[in-house]
């Protein structure tokens, strides 16, 4: 029976796979065929269907512009569950099957470092705009251009404001970050903003991951006199941890790195989820007064459904802003595109503006990360708005 | 000193919960020798519905456990006859890999229907905290104490008095010589299982008022193993206890030695535990005859 | 219906095959293994590796728990520690493949040796779930010898080579892991004919009857661990090698649970049902993948993708309620009668 099945799987699959010879893969007189891995199933869907949604609002609203340079785009999903043998798989299949032009979604870290072999060996371009990792382009790959700055970077900058803005420099720090190499990132951050401005660093609580009860963690914060709580979570941590503060009845200013930025976070934590502040690249959903971010919620508002929209989160604007980027270099290359015309023009990216969504993009010879500017937002849990509250800071 | 008291007692509080959910593993592997790794998923399955119930009505947090019982009841009872019943006489391994079947549906089901956003389950004790001195607890962690003593409590007073609780005790010990004493041994299962359903619709509801509601809550179900498998598999009151042990244990580790020993502090005790008394501290030990 | 089978001479009596018949249909299947990765896309071929080097790991698995009796979850952990040896070796240390995998798998038969002295104490499901603790502790200790295992970052592993022949592709890579399979299946069926496997059965049946009659229980317990793990630790590196890249999330719980659902969708105790299972469970999750991603189109409705999982656990129900010996069993059925006819039995 199985060898049916799978019969039938090949013999479908080779006669699909047979199309004419083309100038680039992916690529035809009148169309585009970009790859996309997100996870769109299970706890890490937060993340990934917020950010497709968003590539499917960027390509209806191209087509309907005409396409790029009169060729549609067309964009392939594929779901990878965040695991990353199942995002090499899937970038194997786009490859070999949908012959993709481009990648613009690449799911998280771990599953990127899974393709990023084939995505050297094969010199395909791909744009990483949701998990940013020193390896990714430390040393760089010709083809692979990362935006959005280190977590490293983000709270470096969010501690900048922290001082500088809200005075908060005799204060007693710490920092709850998980056991793996996300939070070591987001403790590089932290780190580099102590011994910036000399701060009393009193506690340092590692957590793995996972962890629901922090109980024990606010505890030793407590009993060490904490005023200020770096945090380094997922999701449900963050609220987690605010929640555990209140009820022990502690003050302290709260500041997460960007997956705090998210509404389930501020409903999450009840009452103890007001006022906390977030570092991140993006605006909110509802900074409209931002020229990005309005054109992104019209446009939504027209192409996606009610249920769609509420999915939508700050991976929806990095997304899109990613996909604008990408949009650039492949106009630019006129009519004859190819993929090592879009990494030239990306390559050239100097100060690129994505109305406001990111900071200046500027990428360069071997250089392969744009890390923009990270600004600080707060939570309002009544309206469970954000906004923000500091000006953009730029980052190296 | 201090420290120690707090650490103790959060440890108590998040005790009890594991405490809870190892009953309801200890219960049905009691009355059908099956270990069902389905547990944690039909407690977050409870959990979910109560969110939907509570977001559609408000009811005080007494109100909405109520429900979550008459609704536990229902669904312990329809998997039981749906997905167990029909495996009766065949090898327990296979029952339990059923179980294991049964957790994948419902962890895709929970998500297809709710999505994968953590929740609020909005209850009216949801912020609230009382004071004890140097203690802080959440009021529905003093509940969640309050609610093991009382299944505790119930159980006993349950398996030793009333006549399914002995049927149930009955068909544990000897199943054949149970069916020929004309215990209705399918009626047994299906109540213990409604009864497991019970308890972790209970432990699902005080779960997600106390920490909230996430596609990954039926992780917190793997976590109350070492606490059922340290009292022993098939001993309801081991379980509530070791439960109690493993959660100050846990954050006792934490507190003092820290590194994220929390998580796996509780899989070494009963890796220890196991090679002194193989079966739990309370559990009974399969005779088994050549 | 076939009479007239004489077993004369004690060569006859240690053959694999009996019967000229299946003498030609194994060559078939050897030609058409040999042969297939010629015909299908480099996509499918990906796919197909993935399905051996499960398979090796399955077949391990099948030693322990199909055929000695001892459940255990932890294969997981296994996994990990050959993925990690292999990783660490090849990566860091530089050392060839034809080095890397006999280490990795002579390590986690280490590991195996260490979580196999519980099953000496313990029976039945009360192992099963600490084998699981040992998957979690594993994994936490992966995570804490950072000099050696990276931490949390994963390490990517180079090309996996021998003798100085790239086996870049996943076409030339099939060769290999064809090869390790086909020596991983010739040593599992060649145990269980053995007196090893023989005691490995009674261990199974009976442990107690089985030391009374003279079989050396805990010795036998022990090398079923450790057999076992050999395997799975090299299917462990070979995962290294395929992906290109470890880390702790390839290697959680679940894999250790969905090992053990295709051995019991292949049918418990047979090496053939072991590598059956896998086939029918991945090639499953592949279908219901296609199927399902082509019906959600251009992202027609999100959720519907989570139906994968649904239909991936009501299968695993489904085959346990009505089909408990497995595919194994509805093979063995399905022969019997076709041998047998025109008589039942």
């Amino acid at each position: 029976m199985n060898w049916f099945l799978k019969g039938t799987l090949t013999a479908t699959l080779l006669t699909m796979g047979g199309v004419g010879a083309m100038a680039a893969p992916g690529v035809t007189e009148d169309k585009i065929v970009l790859g996309a891995v997100d996870p769109l199933t299970g706890p890490p869907s937060l993340l990934g269907k917020a950010h497709s949604l968003a590539l499917k609002v960027w390509q209806e609203d191209v087509n309907a512009r005409g396409g790029i340079n009169g060729r549609k785009v067309e964009i392939v999903f594929e779901d990878d569950g965040y695991v990353p043998a199942r995002s090499l798989q899937s970038l194997k299949k786009m490859v070999e099957v949908d012959d993709i032009f481009a990648l613009i979604a690449t799911s998280g870290s771990s599953q990127l470092a899974a393709m990023m072999p084939l995505i050297d060996e094969l010199g395909i371009p791909a744009l990483n705009n949701m998990a940013v990792n020193s390896h990714q382009f430390n040393p760089p790959l010709e083809t692979l251009f990362v935006v959005g700055p280190t977590y490293c970077q983000e709270i470096a900058a969010g501690m900048t404001y922290l001082v500088e803005e809200l005075g908060l420099k005799d204060e007693k720090y710490a920092i709850a970050f998980q056991d793996d190499e996300f939070g070591d990132d987001v403790r590089c951050g932290y780190l580099a903003g102590v011994e910036k401005y000399g701060l009393d660093n009193v506690l340092e609580l590692e957590f793995k991951r996972g962890q629901k009860d922090f109980s024990a963690e606010m505890l030793k914060a407590r009993a060490a006199g904490v005023t200020v709580l770096v945090s380094g979570g997922v999701v449900a941590e963050h609220s987690t941890l605010l929640k555990e503060a209140a009820k022990n009845r502690m003050d302290i200013t709260f500041l997460g790195q960007h997956s705090a930025h998210l509404t389930p976070v501020q409903a999450l934590a009840g009452s103890a989820g007001d006022g906390y502040y977030a570092a991140d690249y993006v605006p909110a959903l509802n900074s409209l007064e931002v020229p990005g971010v309005a054109r992104f919620m019209d446009l939504a508002n027209k192409y996606l459904s009610e249920s769609e929209m509420d999915s939508l989160n700050r991976y929806a604007l990095a997304g899109y802003a990613g996909a604008m980027i990408f949009e650039h270099a492949m106009t630019e290359c006129g009519e004859d595109l190819t993929r090592a015309c879009v990494v030239k023009k990306m390559e050239g990216l100097d100060g690129f503006e994505t109305d406001g969504l990111f900071g200046p993009v500027t990428y360069g010879d071997g250089v392969r990360h744009a890390p923009t500017a990270v600004m600080v937002l707060q939570s309002n849990a009544e309206d469970k708005t954000f906004s923000i509250v500091s000006e953009r800071m730029e980052v190296e | 000193m201090d420290y120690f008291i707090l650490l103790t007692v959060s440890g108590i509080a998040i005790g009890v919960i594991y405490g809870l959910i190892g009953m309801g593993y200890a219960l049905i592997f009691k009355a059908t020798s099956v270990v069902n790794f389905a547990h944690g998923e039909i407690m977050m399955l409870i959990s979910y519905m109560a969110f939907s119930i509570a977001s559609s009505w408000t009811l005080p947090f007494w109100g909405l456990l109520l429900v979550c019982v008459f609704i536990s009841a229902i669904v312990g009872l329809v998997i039981e006859r749906v997905f167990i019943r029909p495996m009766l006489g065949q090898d327990v391994f296979s029952t339990v890999m059923v179980t294991i079947g049964l957790a994948v549906m419902i962890r895709a089901v929970v998500v297809l229907i709710w999505g994968a956003d953590p929740l609020l389950l909005p209850t009216d004790i949801g912020d609230s905290g009382v004071e004890f001195g140097l203690v802080f607890l959440y009021t529905s962690q003093l509940y969640a104490i309050g609610l093991l003593a009382f299944c505790v409590l119930g159980m006993w007073v349950f398996l030793r008095f009333s006549r399914m609780g002995v049927a149930m005790r009955a068909t544990a010990a000897r199943e054949t010589t149970a069916l020929l004493m004309g215990i209705n041994v399918t009626h047994v299962y299906a109540i213990a299982w409604a009864i497991a359903a019970v308890i972790a619709g209970i432990s699902g509801v005080l779960l997600g008022t106390i920490y909230g509601l996430g596609p990954d809550l039926w992780t917190q179900g793997l976590r109350a193993f070492p606490a059922v498998i340290l009292g022993g598999l098939d001993s309801v009151f081991g379980a509530a206890i070791s439960g109690i042990l493993i959660g100050v244990l846990e954050n006792l580790s934490e507190g003092y030695i820290g590194q994220g020993l929390k998580e796996i502090s509780g899989f070494l005790v009963i890796l220890v535990v196991l090679m002194i008394r193989p079966y739990g501290l309370f559990g009974t030990p399969e005779i088994e005859r050549v | 219906m076939r009479t007239g089978v004489f077993e004369e001479s004690y060569s006859e009596l240690i053959s694999l095959y009996r019967n000229p018949t299946q003498t030609y249909w194994t060559v078939a299947l050897v030609l058409a293994a040999l042969v297939a990765p010629l015909l299908l896309t480099n996509h499918l071929t990906s796919l197909v590796n993935g399905m051996m080097i499960a398979a090796v790991g399955v077949i391990g698995l099948n030693l322990l728990t199909g055929t000695t009796g001892l459940i255990s979850f932890g294969q997981a952990g296994f996994l990990a520690v050959g993925g990690y040896t292999a990783a660490v070796l090849s990566a860091d240390y530089g050392m060839p493949l034809w080095l890397c995998l006999p280490a990795s798998g002579l390590m986690a038969a280490a590991f195996g040796l260490i979580v196999g002295i519980p099953s000496l104490r313990l029976k039945g499901l009360y192992l099963a779930i600490t084998t699981m603790a040992f998957t979690i502790i594993i994994t936490h200790i992966i995570l804490s010898a950072e000099s050696i295992t990276h931490g949390s970052s994963g390490i990517s592993t180079p090309k996996p080579a021998i003798f100085g022949v790239e086996l870049a592709t996943d076409k030339s890579f099939y060769y290999l892991i064809l090869a390790i399979l086909t020596l991983a299946i010739l040593g599992s069926a060649n145990i269980k004919r053995s007196r090893i496997g023989r005691a490995f059965l009674a261990i199974r049946e009976q442990d107690i009857a089985a030391r009374v009659m003279g079989v050396p229980v805990a010795r036998y317990k022990l090398y079923a661990f450790v057999v076992s793990s050999f395997y799975v630790g090299v299917a462990g590196a070979l995962m290294a090698y395929h992906i290109r890249f470890v880390n702790v999330d390839s290697f959680s719980l679940v894999i250790s649970i969905e090992a053990v659902s295709m051995i019991i969708v292949g049918g418990l105790g047979s090496t053939a049902g072991a590598v059956i299972g896998v086939v029918f469970v991945l090639g499953l999750a592949e279908v219901l993948n296609y199927v399902i991603g082509s019906m959600g189109g251009t992202l027609g409705s999100v959720s519907v993708l989570e139906l994968k999982g649904f239909i991936y656990g009501l299968t695993i129900v489904l085959f346990l309620r009505f089909e408990p010996e497995g595919l194994m069993g509805i093979y063995r059925e399905y022969k019997n009668r076709w041998v047998n006819w025109p008589f039942r039995y």
